[in-house]
């Protein structure tokens, strides 16, 4: 079980926080596919606070933050 | 030289005297115009040591040569003084369409100096220029002085820059607002005009900044556009929620400074956040002049229509404070905007206050309204309230964190960099923005080298935001670059989307110069220097290139950033190394030669 958090403009037609089972060291790429969020869409990935990569392995417990590029100050 | 108006105006309010002036033309080339030239003629002609409320202290508006033409975004202007909160160079920065209508009017700059016996505002009406009285709007809200203004000169439109009661009143923490809602916010610089009894500058121009080429012109604003309208930053993150978007974006990486810095992570941070303005409150999207991104956010609560909160207002008041209520914290932007105080400042002041209301340093019995508990809606709000109108112990919060902690033998607890309060990225969470923050020329600020950038928003690339080695160039490359942005009359913000190379493009273009890239940024290298020369001369020793004792000793308790503390010991010496200065902070002799300054 991972949870993923999800913001800004990938919240619309999708969630906003869901618990959801994911196959331990599987890629968060393919957890991207399952949302339908491109690589290149997603301009901040996050594993429990930390940057990740599509290439990143996922593991039980772990907090996943997806952002598209985004920018401010 | 096409871009400059190369008029400056000089007021001075002491014998009601309104002169013009030639500009220099080599000068305005070496120092662009805007932040840089406004601060070169700062330094020329006022003494660093000056007392900023003096009425030998000077204040300057000023434009840059891309203000007021076509370049996308050239709607900015920056206020230089020497700043009564920092006592360090101020260079305030706003957009809206003040600043372009200054150019239209015929001038680059405005120089006001001395004092106005009595209440007054300047009217510009193209070549038409008088100081007129202004007693009737002594104590006016930001709103009502611009709306009287816009009736009693019969200019509708007119564009409005003016200081609300707390400028007037002398509040450390007072901004000077353009158009109502936009501000030049930091450093004190609407205490400086309220010193001289300037309540506001009414300007209408109906001329146009013509480019030295029309063709180039075109074209290099045609790639800036294109560019920005394909950056999923600037053409959708942005218009989208603003620059409030960064709320869960830097809490989610656990260095987002909750309770006055005491921790990194704000539980609640989303009912609090951009994407919950954009659901609940938003009414438009604004733009400022000649802008395609339009980040700003028109809001309502109340039934009162406001501008904002921005991203690092949305901080102060919510994880700052502890208040997870968003209609508060809009109400209590909306007080900032009428009375003419900067949000981040007054936000965490009000941050601090609760801290030491915690500690039980700051008692009930001082207090003439609402318990300053972390976490109170309803504190924040009256606060804010109170500190712009200088009422009650409001008046104590108006003069800034460092003063209110200092008075009660804790300045310590005062979360700010050469008395100017820190905004709302944790340094401990990220290393080079921290050596930013220690560096800045006007103190804690996020918008003289924003690393913010590469480190957290992978622009132009990510860094690893714990990393100490290499942040030392990123940072002297952000701070130049930055200056030179400030000093053409941009906004910080195209700089997601474009680079050095296209600036200079635009700048050729319109001015029809020859500028390399890399002149550019020696001008943004020049000026930078040019301000620390100043800072120095005014007594800012590089002893105070240094952040709070909580950021640099006590890591992070909890969440993405835990355990790490800000690494300037590491970061400062390569910095100086970078910038050719010595061991101690100084500008060499020689390096301040090879910029002309020396």
């Amino acid at each position: 079980m991972i949870e993923v958090r999800l913001f800004a403009t990938f919240r619309d037609n999708r969630f906003k926080e869901r618990r959801m089972d994911f196959p331990e060291d599987g890629l968060l790429e393919d957890l991207l596919g399952q949302l339908d969020i491109g690589a290149d869409e997603a301009g901040i990935l996050l594993v429990n606070g930390d940057s990740a990569t599509p290439e990143t392995k996922l593991h039980a417990g772990d907090v996943v933050s997806i952002f598209p590029a985004i920018g401010g100050g | 030289m096409a871009g400059y108006c190369q008029k400056i105006l000089r007021i001075n309010l002491s014998t009601g005297s309104v002169n013009t002036e030639s500009l220099d033309l080599t000068t305005a080339k070496k120092f662009i115009g805007g932040r840089g030239l406004g601060t070169y003629i700062f330094s020329e002609e006022v003494d660093a040591g000056i007392d900023p409320f003096s009425a030998d202290n000077k204040i300057i508006f000023a434009a840059g040569p891309l203000t007021g033409t076509s370049a996308p975004t050239g709607g900015r202007y920056m206020v230089v003084t020497k700043s009564p909160l920092s006592g360090t160079i101020a260079s305030s920065n706003s957009g809206g369409f003040w600043g372009a209508e200054l150019k239209h009017a015929g001038y680059d700059l405005i120089i006001v100096e001395g004092k106005s016996p009595r209440p007054c505002y300047i009217l510009i009406n193209d070549s038409d220029v008088q100081v007129k009285d202004a007693e009737k709007y002594r104590g006016k809200l930001v709103s009502e002085t611009t709306d009287g203004l816009i009736e009693e000169t019969q200019l509708a439109k007119a564009r409005i820059l003016t200081i609300g009661p707390a400028g007037e009143k002398g509040a450390l923490l007072a901004s000077i607002m353009n158009e109502k809602y936009r501000a030049a916010g930091r450093s004190g610089v609407g205490a400086v005009m309220g010193s001289k009894n300037l309540k506001a500058i009414v300007v209408r121009g109906t001329g146009k900044c013509r480019p030295a080429d029309k063709e180039k012109t075109k074209e290099a604003i045609k790639a800036v556009r294109d560019k920005i309208k394909q950056n999923d930053v600037t053409a959708k993150g942005l218009p989208t929620y603003g620059t409030a978007v960064l709320v869960n974006v830097i809490n989610e990486h656990g260095m987002y400074p909750t309770r006055n810095f005491q921790e990194g992570v704000f539980a609640t941070a989303d009912q609090v956040s951009g994407e919950s303005l954009a659901e609940k409150r938003l009414v438009r999207n604004v733009a400022c002049y000649a802008c395609p991104i339009a980040c700003g956010r028109r809001s309502v609560v109340d039934g009162v229509e406001g501008e904002g909160p921005e991203y690092e207002t949305l901080w102060a008041y919510s994880a700052d404070c502890g208040v997870d209520d968003l209609d508060s914290v809009i109400r209590a932007n909306n007080f900032c905007n009428e009375y003419g105080i900067d949000t981040i400042s007054a936000g965490a002041t009000i941050a601090c206050a609760m801290e030491l209301y915690a500690k039980g340093l700051i008692k009930d019995d001082e207090l003439d309204g609402p318990p300053l508990n972390f976490g109170s809606g309803v504190a924040i709000v009256e606060w804010s309230r109170k500190m712009g109108a200088l009422e009650g112990f409001g008046e104590k919060l108006a003069q800034g964190s460092y003063r209110l902690a200092k008075s009660y033998g804790a300045a310590e607890l005062s979360m700010s960099v050469k008395k100017l309060e820190m905004p709302a990225y944790d340094p401990r969470g990220v290393q080079g923005h921290a050596l930013n923050y220690a560096t800045s020329n006007r103190g804690g600020c996020h918008v003289r080298g924003y690393m913010i950038s590469p480190e957290i928003l992978g622009l132009p690339e990510k860094l690893d935001r714990f990393a100490t080695e290499g942040k030392a160039t990123w940072v002297k490359a952000f701070q130049d670059l930055t200056a030179v942005i400030d000093s053409l009359g941009l906004c910080l913000f195209t700089s997601f989307a474009i680079g050095a190379d296209e600036y200079r493009a635009m700048y050729n273009a319109i001015t029809g110069e020859e500028l390399t890239t890399e002149q550019l940024l020696e001008a943004g290298d020049r000026i930078y220097n040019l301000e620390r020369q100043f800072n120095l001369a005014a007594g800012i020793s590089p002893d105070q290139d240094t952040l709070p004792k909580r950021v640099l000793d006590e890591p992070i308790s909890e969440g993405p950033s835990k355990g790490h503390v800000a690494e300037l010991g590491k970061l400062l010496p390569e910095y100086y190394k970078e910038r050719g200065w010595d061991e101690g902070g100084i500008p060499t002799q020689e390096k301040l030669a090879e910029l002309g300054i020396g």
